[in-house]
């Protein structure tokens, strides 16, 4: 990171957390999820925990809803995060490694910022068993996501 | 040979205090919270990464791996133990394998250490270790995935993954074994290196040859790697005593120094030499695979003649072995297996489950009750930890009473521990003569007298089979839930999982229905046995065992790995869940969904969808009907006899990847208080999210009287529950501890008289159970019995401390 650009940073941080958080509040939509997602790969450039735990990372995760209204794809490629809105219909090739589908938008929520919004944990787990999320493919990609996940809401919201 | 000489069975002369060392070593295992421990993972990682070369075969890869991982593994000698050598780096670790299900810690590793329940310390950079180095390297390399990737994301394993049908369990572990510990302490691992030379040097040049030369290099590289960890701690010890102005302690460093120096390299000349070639395998194992129940075996028989002879020497004394087996004890409890936050709610405060068998009788039928038996039982006794899993061995008649009295005075002391086995039973469905199906585990004779307990309750002949005992975890009451709806489980939605059975208005008797589940439970035993059989297949080409095969016999004889059919003794072992509800389901369906009550199926299907709101009536009676498992109903006995036989015999029908049988048995874990909390409610009045019920024992509350329900249970046929079963009990204390010995030895008599197989036991009430929950501060180390483990209850899950307290109980 330059550090002459930091308030630049600092204040660009500001604002998409606030977009965030707002959201947050919201129904979840595909904004959130991109917000989210944007929010992430800004995090990446800045804090070097992220960084790092992306630098190698080749891989594709979809969020989707049951019925495909709500389709984000996060690409992590050559280092950084690429967030990705899809139609409904959106062939992808070569598949997600991992998709994770939502049965509404709140389990999506619960999934990515869980337990009390900003404040909760991630279990992946605990939303498969509740059945609020499926989740095809590879599982550890998920894992992995919940890591960087984990982190952005612990040192970043 | 085996003989019980002591006047005072009980060592009452030998107390914790006057074995201060003990004493010590017990605090810290007590006040020691598990880290997590990124050791293992990290060297073979980067062997993996560096070292690894793909042109070798599997096994080689596997043996060179563990080979290094041995090699450059910390020596560790902690505080003033007794015995050289850790599990881990850490005091009480959590060793990761990327290799299994490692990587579902992977979200959690920076929140894991203030989790709610169960938290593990972590350091930092063993934080960074597994996420910047560790867990990337096997994001598609673990079992789970190659066999994914390998069987094009196969149907068995979506479903297995959705959680609440089945657990196949080899994603995680292929343990649930006995090695071959007679073999280490009877002949050294230097004897199984020079039969694999041999017979390596037998072979000539085709490719099957070719193939089974590199089975023999990677048993011998995997032995070498464990001699070089003993080896390295011969020099901890050495260095460790240069340093140490204590004389007394300078003196014990030495000969662990001289120890390390010859076992388990060569065959042990006394006891605590053999204490510890069996602990440093031990440790070798665990870093080849996760340890989940890889048990000892009868250690009372296989170091009596080394504890003998050093007794007759005068070079040991029952307090000296008390010692010593008590440091081993917690020794095996140096580490706990990982297990992710929601983890815990299926599996909850279960140790490694490592099993130690005592008593019994010996090959020949006679009593193998000896000194050494009373010592372990004493230093299980003083020392009250969860791990290792201390399982007896009672033969009626042939064993002598005072040694029964002794177990349960062990029992009444401990609360928990330990568990009780029918040898009479368990040996007559071991061999193949003395089973209704004619064949039995088809051991011989010999051999099933020889039998040993595997993680829970799971007889086996120990160190000749591999029989992966707990290789799928079945949830009966998903099958039953799928024949209620069509092949749909109400908790997934209307998502199609099973076949499509009849529905409610198409059900006309309660034979159709019988039918439907029938159909769901085939459907699902296939789903398991296949998702197994994948897995198998992918072990044994990504992670063959070369250190497990050395401690089996009959792979040398083979040339083959474990995984591929190299054990003398063959088989799977299928855990079965919510037997008793299903039963008590099956027989309310009979009583009340066919008119003969006034009720219709449709009706029940209304009652169980309402969760019995607006059906109280009808739930009431149900549950009032008498016709339950555990009660001397006939029909429900029928019921039970029915369900068990189709297991056992849809299981029967499919081989495994090995070419051998699937054993059936009924213990739970802790998954019946996780499954429970995901099962709508059922037929048998039973609520929405109520706890299933552990093992075999009845539903709680619906068999108040404790002879019809031991009579129900030992009336079963054993020969159909090979993988035996847990009956779970708990009794209300009584002041007399006398008289409450007295009387639980009559219960466990007459329930193995009467043919029971397992029996365990908490003497517990539930009043302490409950000032437990509110307090737990003040019970940190409450000992209970689960379903075939025992567990400190306040480590427990909220579900499964609700299922220990609601359990009947009864009084002696």
């Amino acid at each position: 990171m330059n550090w002459l650009l930091y308030p630049y940073w600092k204040i660009r941080r500001y604002f998409i957390r606030k977009d965030l958080v707002n959201q947050v509040k919201e129904d979840v939509t595909e904004e959130f999820l991109k917000i989210l997602l944007q929010f992430l790969r800004f995090c990446c450039c800045v804090d070097d925990c992220l960084h790092r735990s992306i630098k190698d990372f080749n891989g594709r995760i979809e969020f989707r809803s049951e019925d495909k209204d709500i389709r984000v794809l996060a690409e992590f490629k050559n280092g950084q995060l690429f967030p990705k809105e899809l139609e409904p219909n959106d062939e992808l090739v070569p598949p997600a490694n991992a998709s994770i589908v939502f049965k509404d938008p709140e389990a999506v929520k619960n999934f990515l910022l869980p337990e009390g919004g900003l404040e909760g944990r991630r279990d992946v787990l605990r939303s498969l068993l509740n059945n609020e999320i499926k989740l095809e493919g590879n599982f550890n990609y998920i894992y992995r996501f919940g890591f960087l996940a984990t982190h952005l809401q612990r040192y970043f919201l | 040979m085996n003989k019980a000489t002591f006047g005072d069975i009980g060592l009452k002369d030998i107390t914790l205090p006057s074995l201060p060392r003990l004493e010590r070593l017990r605090e810290v295992h007590f006040q020691t919270r598990p880290a997590v421990c990124a050791e293992l993972a990290f060297f073979m990682t980067k062997y993996m990464k560096e070292m690894d070369d793909p042109g070798d075969s599997s096994e080689l890869r596997a043996a060179k791996r563990l080979k290094y991982v041995l090699e450059n593994k910390r020596a560790i000698i902690h505080g003033d133990d007794l015995l050289a050598g850790t599990t881990t780096s850490k005091i009480k670790g959590v060793p990761i394998y990327p290799q299994f299900l490692g990587q579902a810690m992977w979200p959690e590793l920076e929140t894991v250490s203030g989790r709610k329940k169960n938290p593990y310390d972590i350091s930092r950079d063993d934080i960074d270790t597994l996420n910047f180095d560790v867990f990337p390297y096997w994001l598609d390399r673990s079992i789970l995935e190659v066999c994914r990737k390998d069987f094009e994301n196969p149907f068995c394993q979506r479903m297995m993954e959705r959680m609440f049908f089945f657990l196949a369990t080899k994603a995680h572990t292929i343990s649930h074994t006995v090695p071959d510990y007679e073999a280490v302490v009877g002949e050294g691992l230097g004897s199984i290196v020079k039969k694999a030379e041999e017979e390596e040097s037998a072979l000539e040049g085709g490719e099957a040859d070719a193939k089974k030369r590199d089975f023999y290099k990677a048993v011998k590289l995997s032995l070498e790697g464990v001699t070089a960890y003993a080896g390295r701690l011969r020099h901890e010890a050495a260095s460790q005593a240069a340093q140490e102005k204590d004389p007394v302690r300078k003196k014990e460093l030495l000969k662990m120094s001289e120890i390390c120096d010859r076992v388990p390299r060569e065959r042990p000349n006394t006891f605590q030499e053999a204490v510890q070639a069996i602990w440093v395998c031990q440790v070798a194992l665990n870093q080849e695979n996760n340890n989940i129940s890889i048990s000892l075996g009868r250690l009372d028989q296989i170091l009596y003649p080394l504890y003998r002879k050093g007794i007759e020497k005068g070079t040991l004394t029952p307090s000296e072995a008390v010692e010593l087996v008590g440091c081993f004890y917690l020794k095996l409890a140096d580490h706990e297996p990982m297990s992710p936050e929601t983890a815990e709610e299926l599996f909850g405060g279960s140790g490694s489950n490592q099993a130690i068998t005592l008593g019994g009788v010996d090959a020949s039928g006679q009593d193998a009750v000896n000194d050494l038996t009373y010592v372990m039982l004493k230093a299980t006794e003083l020392l009250r930890v969860k791990d290792p899993n201390v399982n007896v061995r009672y033969y009626p008649g042939v064993n002598p009473k005072d040694y029964l009295r002794r177990l349960c005075e062990v029992n009444v002391v401990t609360k928990a521990t330990p568990c009780f086995h029918n040898d009479i039973k368990n040996i007559r469905t071991l061999t193949r003569q003395g089973c209704s199906d004619g064949n039995g585990s088809g051991y011989s004779i010999e051999d099933a007298r020889d039998y040993s307990i595997v993680g829970c309750v799971e007889p086996v002949k120990g160190g000749k089979t591999f029989g992966h005992t707990g290789a799928i975890m079945l949830n009966l009451t998903s099958a039953l839930e799928m024949a209620l709806f069509q092949g749909k489980h109400r908790h997934t939605g209307q998502e199609q999982f099973g076949p499509v059975t009849p529905s409610p208005s198409q059900v006309s008797s309660f034979e159709d229905f019988l039918a439907a589940f029938e159909k769901q439970t085939v459907f699902m035993v296939e789903q398991s046995v296949e998702l197994n059989n994948m897995l198998g297949k992918t072990h044994n080409k990504v992670h063959p065992l070369p250190l497990l095969s050395a401690l089996t016999q009959g792979t040398l004889d083979r040339g083959k790995d474990v995984l591929e059919g190299g054990a003398a003794y063959n088989s799977s072992g299928v855990a079965i869940i919510g037997l008793s509800e299903v039963v008590d389901s099956l027989c309310a369906i009979k009583e009340f969904g066919f008119g003969h009550k006034g009720y219709t199926f449709p009706d029940l299907i209304a009652a169980i969808e309402n969760d019995w709101v607006g059906h109280e009536k009808l739930q009431e009676k149900i549950l009032h009907s008498g016709t339950k498992f555990g009660t001397d109903s006939q029909e429900a006995e029928g019921m039970a006899g029915h369900v068990i036989d189709l297991l056992h015999r849809e299981y029967q029908k499919r081989e495994n990847y090995r070419g051998g049988k699937y054993h059936v048995g009924y213990w739970t874990m802790t998954t019946h208080a996780g499954w429970g909390r995901l099962t709508g409610a059922l037929p048998s009045g039973r609520k929405k999210g109520e706890l299933l019920p552990s093992g075999i024992t009845p539903v709680s509350g619906q068999a108040p009287n404790l002879t019809a329900a031991l009579r129900f249970v030992a009336h079963l046929d054993s020969c159909k529950i090979k993988n035996s079963h847990a009956l779970n009990l708990k009794f209300t204390p009584i002041p007399d501890k006398e008289r409450m010995i007295s009387s639980l030895a009559g219960h466990i008599e007459a329930f193995m008289q009467m043919g029971g197989l397992q029996v365990q036991c908490n003497m517990i009430d539930r009043a302490t159970l409950e000032e437990a929950k509110s307090n737990p501060a003040k019970h940190p180390h409450l000992l209970v019995r689960v379903s075939g483990y025992t567990a400190y209850f306040t480590d427990l899950n909220p579900h499964m401390q609700e299922e220990i307290m609601i359990r009947t109980e009864y009084g002696l």
